[in-house]
């Protein structure tokens, strides 16, 4: 059990690291970026050719990684901007229209093959029988200290105040001087930023291909649901639960319902607590 | 009581919006999709036209597109040689390729137009089990389609009269599989199977009683999404009854992801498969280290048949190695894992036209097909078939090979009998 257990976190933090920047730019920027899985897509890929072609170290891979993703990000808040004023409907086609196009141009660069970021550390540590690659606990660490970071960044920061506040009310930050588009802005760079660090470690510990964005988006949307939209703190701990439950439900249950398990969960959830597993509290802070 | 960390929800502001929304979105989506993607080279009253029904991207482009590329380079080869022959006159040949994106919905929607307004009556390529089992009611009853399938190894569709299959079928790789894994010794076995691989799931009950006459037990059945990303929570549950061997039935691309996982975990003994992994896909995974012990199950690769270490006869060795140089000079990469199925699928439409002296008489084709002896395409043969006709009910009979991963490269390390124990 307690190796399913770690599974899971090694999942529920992938997931975890995914739905950190969706739900920052979803709540300050007010998109559902349904392109998010791209920018962890855009990640690997690039942390990737870093390693594969430029030869560089494993370390800076991921740093170039998470800046390709962070300059996708911001590609994306330019055109989340200019429909700002757009339907509901034509923005949630735009975001679909950017997974294709992404995805497309991702196939043509780096063709459908999964890519896997060379030199990752590939020792494994053995706790008593429990087995943990290396790459998998970095995923998990970096899922607690990347959120921790951003919870400290958002509360004790002046720009993540301003974003706190156009989170609360967008149209009242604005009247109070806040350069709601400089906001969006840095959102997206943040959360896109976060996205990508997930898509190089992924990529560290599985293969991923151009086209994997998806299935990690539609993840990450579960987990924002899941945990209650607005609290970055519960994004991480809703998708390490989610990864465990999913994890233990596969691995004990049946592994052929493991998209199952997790949207009985959701609905089990939503009906018991309409906000989210972490959302009451949070939605009276 | 404040989290700092909170951000006021807009969700609930937008939720039933956005969902309405989602759905208008998906629909225009698929419609629009469903409007795009084709592309052609040629046609006319003067041509024969050929619809391929391709995996161009999405998680079967590893394989889908070298295999189109195969029937690409067969049909530029009949063109420049001035076209096929039939009842004296030359007829050039048009093809039409449309990509299906690995989803069977798409290659339905493929197949209606490629059969719309008098277009194809031919198609070729086809990649997956589901993308065939999709589209196969639409032609199933129809004297005038004929479909020559170079990929999808879903039993029983040979048995319509409009579906002939130049590749090995499931029944056999996984036969095969089970051979590999008698000779491994191998007692128990916990097996993972990829659950949208229509062919694998609808072979696995009848698998399974036929590895247990044979005295393998399958200790647990684990199953995953065709692409996912991560196989930790199977692959544990497969390591739990201490199996000798793990056995995987899927596609290369993901199984990379799960043999990856396997030995992360800490298993080092034999994995089976029957997959096609490529050099290429195992290079760009960083899979080389976990490759040890793996086998994988298939028809002769054409570099194999190419080589004298193949054995096989001189015409076709020769043919061979020239479809790989040509292969490789013009798409500057090795052949993929079907780009020979996809390229000598079309010789043996244009020699089974030839024979009926007619292309447009579908019956008659079949006919020839039906008919169609090794030695009618000996010119343009790139694989080796066994028996005396290339089709026996509609399925060609490969023999198989066992690949194993050293230096770089698969190579075969011996023959596999396709039959397990009684039939």
């Amino acid at each position: 059990m307690l190796q399913t257990i770690v599974v899971g976190l090694v999942e529920g933090g992938v997931y975890a690291l995914s739905a950190v920047g969706l739900v920052l730019i979803f709540s300050v920027a007010g998109v559902a970026n349904l392109a998010h899985g791209e920018s962890v897509v855009v990640g690997g890929l690039v942390a990737y050719a870093a390693g594969t072609y430029a030869h560089v170290p494993y370390v800076l891979s991921i740093v170039v990684g998470a800046a390709a993703a962070t300059v996708l990000g911001l590609i994306l808040s330019l055109v989340f901007d200019r429909l700002r004023d757009a339907a509901e409907t034509g923005v949630l086609m735009a975001s679909l229209g950017l997974i294709l196009i992404i995805e497309a141009f991702g196939v043509t660069v780096f063709g459908d093959e999964p890519k896997s970021v060379p030199a990752a550390p590939g020792h494994v540590l053995d706790l008593g029988g429990v087995r943990i690659p290396a790459v998998w606990a970095v995923i998990v660490v970096t899922a607690f200290v990347l959120t921790g970071l951003l919870r400290l960044y958002i509360s004790a920061s002046r720009p993540g105040r301003a974003m706190r506040a156009m989170a609360m009310n967008p149209y009242a930050a604005t009247l109070m001087g806040i350069a709601r588009r400089r906001y969006a802005m840095l959102a997206f760079a943040i959360g896109s930023c976060v996205a990508g660090i997930a898509g190089a470690l992924l990529a560290s510990a599985f293969p991923i291909g151009a086209t994997s964005g998806e299935d990690i988006a539609f993840k990450a949307f579960i987990v924002i649901i899941f945990a209650g939209l607005g609290s970055i703190g519960g994004a991480l701990a809703g998708g390490l639960l989610l990864g465990v439950i999913g994890a233990v439900a596969s691995s004990y249950i049946d592994s052929g319902y493991a998209n199952t398990f997790l949207f009985a969960f959701l609905l089990i959830v939503i009906v018991l607590r309409p906000n989210g597993l972490f959302g009451v509290n949070v939605a009276r802070d | 009581m404040a989290s700092n960390d909170a951000l006021p929800r807009l969700f609930p502001r937008h939720f039933r919006h956005t969902t309405t929304a989602l759905g208008v979105a998906a629909v225009l989506t698929v419609a629009l999709t469903a409007c795009g993607g084709g592309s052609g080279s040629g046609g006319g009253s003067d041509t024969i036209q050929l619809g391929a029904e391709a995996s161009l991207t999405g998680p079967g482009a590893a394989v889908g597109g070298p295999q189109t590329n195969g029937i690409q380079m067969a049909v530029d080869e009949i063109n420049a040689a001035g076209g096929v022959k039939i009842g004296g006159k030359s007829v050039k040949l048009g093809l039409q390729t449309l990509d299906d994106q690995s989803r069977a919905t798409l290659a339905v929607q493929n197949v209606q137009k490629m059969l719309q307004g008098g277009g194809s009556h031919y198609i070729v390529g086809t990649l997956s089990s589901s993308s065939v089992g999709a589209y196969l009611p639409i032609i199933k009853d129809r004297d005038d389609v004929i479909s020559m399938v170079s990929g999808a190894v879903l039993p029983g569709i040979t048995d319509n009269k409009p579906v002939y299959r130049f590749q090995t079928e499931t029944k056999q790789l996984d036969d095969g599989t089970g051979n590999v894994l008698l000779s491994k010794g191998a007692k128990k076995v916990a097996m993972l199977t990829d659950k949208s691989h229509a062919s694998y799931v609808g072979n696995t009950d009848s698998f399974v009683r036929k590895l247990g006459a044979a005295g393998i037990s399958v200790a647990t059945q684990q199953q995953y999404q065709f692409g996912d990303t991560q196989y930790g929570a199977q692959v544990e549950a497969m390591l739990r009854t201490a199996p000798d061997a793990l056995l995987f039935r899927g596609y290369a691309t993901d199984l990379i992801r799960a043999i990856t996982t396997a030995r992360q975990l800490g298993f080092t003994g034999p994995i089976v498969s029957s997959a096609g992994y490529t050099d290429q896909e195992v290079t760009d995974a960083n899979a080389a280290p976990v490759m040890h012990d793996v086998t994988d199950v298939g028809s002769p690769p054409v570099d194999y048949v190419a080589s004298a270490a193949g054995g096989f006869d001189a015409t076709l060795t020769a043919n061979a190695k020239k479809f790989a140089d040509d292969y490789q000079a013009r798409f500057h990469q090795a052949p993929g894992l079907l780009s020979a199925n996809g390229y000598e699928s079309v010789y043996l439409l244009a020699g089974a036209w030839a024979k009926a002296g007619s292309a447009t008489d579908i019956p008659k084709v079949r006919t020839a097909l039906d008919g169609l002896k090794p030695a009618d395409v000996t010119a343009n043969a790139v694989l080796p078939v066994s028996g005396n006709t290339v089709f026996a009910n509609h399925q060609t009979i490969f023999a198989l090979v066992g690949l194993t991963y050293g230096n770089g490269h698969w190579a075969p390390s011996g023959k596999v009998d396709s039959t397990l124990g009684p039939a």
